[in-house]
């Protein structure tokens, strides 16, 4: 084969296979991943009930994720060791506010009520999320994938509606 | 299971507009510029439109809300192709937004115009964006949308029930047309209730039902020629 052949044919190949990365990687891990400001450690506050930080999971429609000032009522000093870190959860106390972000998020077009799941019909935590409590870091992505199937394949199963305009909004 | 539906009686309806800017706040309808609404392509879910009857000197002016029928036979959903709007099993023709592919049929079907288009991306005000209802989502360019009987409010109002631990009241799914209406001439209910005020409505012998021969079966009635 020509070399001038040779190389078009390896750039084709070249580009085929960064598409394809591309791609799978766009499937793989459809949003960004969250970086959080610290490495928020669940196992290390196992015992606490999840409603004394999520505020709203019996209550209200968000689960809520808790400021600073949760926070301060057992963390007089900081928790963290490394600078960037203590840096970090200083300015937040200055501020009053730690900005922290979610991975597990909807689309605006759907509603979602932690009351009507956790409170109404008693479903553990881990059947949408996995296993949270047993995290040591934030996770970057869902450690379960939120969809309208897992959705729909538990309400299939425990009778609930189906009906598009009762997530829909 | 109920069978929503509401009835307005035009005697009562002064024209004030409350019920136009109480939709367009709970429903986060986007504001309309002149030049858009000079195309026609202005976003309402409820407006209120004038009547002229008579010959002068003896002029009657009625004002007349427009809203979505929720018709039992809804000509809308059966001409989308994507089933993205659909009547369900309580009589609500719902819109799903994210399955609409912005074809218009549906707005085109409709014989009452009730159905918008979203020509553009809706613009919010700066102090606005704030105040937006978190129930209802905002809409984007390329979709339809039009009144839902405010269902999110039913939603709400079923997982109170639920919460409470007893069955849902009538009383306390209210669209805020109904629920604004400084004239009280605005009832909704449920139709099927024989008991209901809607369903005593919309047997008043001054009914009328838009469009009726056309058989969309609407769920809207109006009252009207009493005075
Ligand atoms: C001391 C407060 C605290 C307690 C107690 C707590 N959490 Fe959290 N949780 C957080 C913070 C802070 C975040 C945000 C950082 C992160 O993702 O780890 C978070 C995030 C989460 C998230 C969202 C993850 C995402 O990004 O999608 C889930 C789900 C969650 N927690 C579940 C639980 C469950 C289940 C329990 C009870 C076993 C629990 N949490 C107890 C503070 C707490
Ligand atoms: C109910 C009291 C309580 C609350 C509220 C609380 N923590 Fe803690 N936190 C603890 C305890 C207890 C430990 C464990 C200390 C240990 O094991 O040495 C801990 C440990 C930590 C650690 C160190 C984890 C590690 O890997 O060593 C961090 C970071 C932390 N907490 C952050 C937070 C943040 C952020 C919040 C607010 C969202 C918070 N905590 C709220 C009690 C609390
Ligand atoms: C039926 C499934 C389901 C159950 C059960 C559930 N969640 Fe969630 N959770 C979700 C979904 C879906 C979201 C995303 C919500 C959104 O973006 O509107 C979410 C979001 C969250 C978030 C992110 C912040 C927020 O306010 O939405 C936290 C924290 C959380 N859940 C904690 C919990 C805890 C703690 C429990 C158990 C007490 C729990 N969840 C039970 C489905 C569930
Ligand atoms: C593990 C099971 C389970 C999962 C997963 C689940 N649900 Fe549910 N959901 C239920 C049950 C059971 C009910 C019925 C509650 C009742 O009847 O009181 C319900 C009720 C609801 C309702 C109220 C319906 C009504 O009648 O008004 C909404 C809205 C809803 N779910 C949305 C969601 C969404 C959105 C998701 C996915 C993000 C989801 N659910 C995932 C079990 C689940
Ligand atoms: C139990 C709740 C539930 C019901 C019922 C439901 N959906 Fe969904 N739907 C969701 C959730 C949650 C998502 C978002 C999933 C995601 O983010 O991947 C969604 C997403 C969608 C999307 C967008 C998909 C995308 O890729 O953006 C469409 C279209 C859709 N739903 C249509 C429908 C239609 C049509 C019906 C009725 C036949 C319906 N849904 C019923 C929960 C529901």
């Amino acid at each position: 084969m020509r070399p001038a052949a040779n190389f078009a044919l390896w750039t084709v190949w070249g580009l085929f296979v960064a598409v394809a990365t591309l791609a799978i990687g766009v499937i793989w891990f459809p949003q960004l991943p969250v970086r959080q400001p610290l490495a928020f450690n669940h196992v290390r506050h196992q015992p606490m009930a999840c409603v004394l930080c999520h505020r709203g999971v019996e209550t209200r429609a968000f689960a809520g994720i808790p400021d600073i000032a949760t926070c301060l009522n057992c963390h007089a000093t900081p928790p963290v060791k490394t600078p960037a870190e203590v840096a970090t959860w200083n300015t937040a106390v200055q501020a009053q506010h730690m900005t922290w972000h979610t991975a597990t998020r909807l689309p605006d077009h759907v509603y979602f009520s932690h009351r009507r799941h956790v409170e109404l019909v008693q479903l553990d935590c881990a059947a949408c999320h996995g296993n949270m409590a047993d995290r040591t870091t934030p996770p970057a992505q869902p450690l379960k994938p939120i969809s309208m199937n897992n959705c729909l394949d538990c309400h299939r199963q425990q009778s609930a509606s189906t009906d598009c305009a009762r997530c829909h909004k | 299971m109920p069978r929503w539906g509401m009835a307005i009686d035009l005697d009562r309806c002064t024209g004030c507009q409350a019920c136009v800017v109480a939709c367009k706040q709970e429903n986060n309808v986007p504001f309309s510029t002149p030049a858009q609404a000079d195309q026609g392509r202005q976003i309402s879910w409820l407006y209120l439109q004038t009547e002229i009857e008579g010959a002068y000197p003896h002029v009657q002016v009625r004002f007349r809300p427009m809203l979505c029928q929720h018709c039992d036979r809804p000509p809308c959903t059966f001409v989308c192709p994507t089933s993205a709007t659909y009547k369900n099993e309580e009589g609500l023709v719902a819109q799903i937004y994210p399955r609409c592919i912005g074809c218009r049929y549906c707005a085109n079907a409709c014989p009452y115009s009730v159905k918008s288009f979203n020509y553009d991306e809706p613009v919010w005000p700066k102090q606005l964006a704030a105040s937006l209802n978190k129930d209802v989502s905002v809409r984007y360019k390329g979709v339809i949308e039009k009144c839902t009987f405010c269902s999110h409010r039913l939603t709400r109002a079923r997982e109170q029930a639920a919460a409470e631990g007893r069955a849902l009241r009538e009383e306390e799914y209210q669209p805020a047309c109904v629920q604004a209406c400084p004239a009280n001439a605005m009832v909704f209910g449920d139709l099927d209730n024989p008991h209901s005020r809607v369903a005593q409505w919309s047997a008043s012998p001054r009914a009328e039902r838009l469009l009726e021969d056309l058989g969309t079966k609407p769920k809207v009635t109006y009252l009207k020629g009493g005075v």
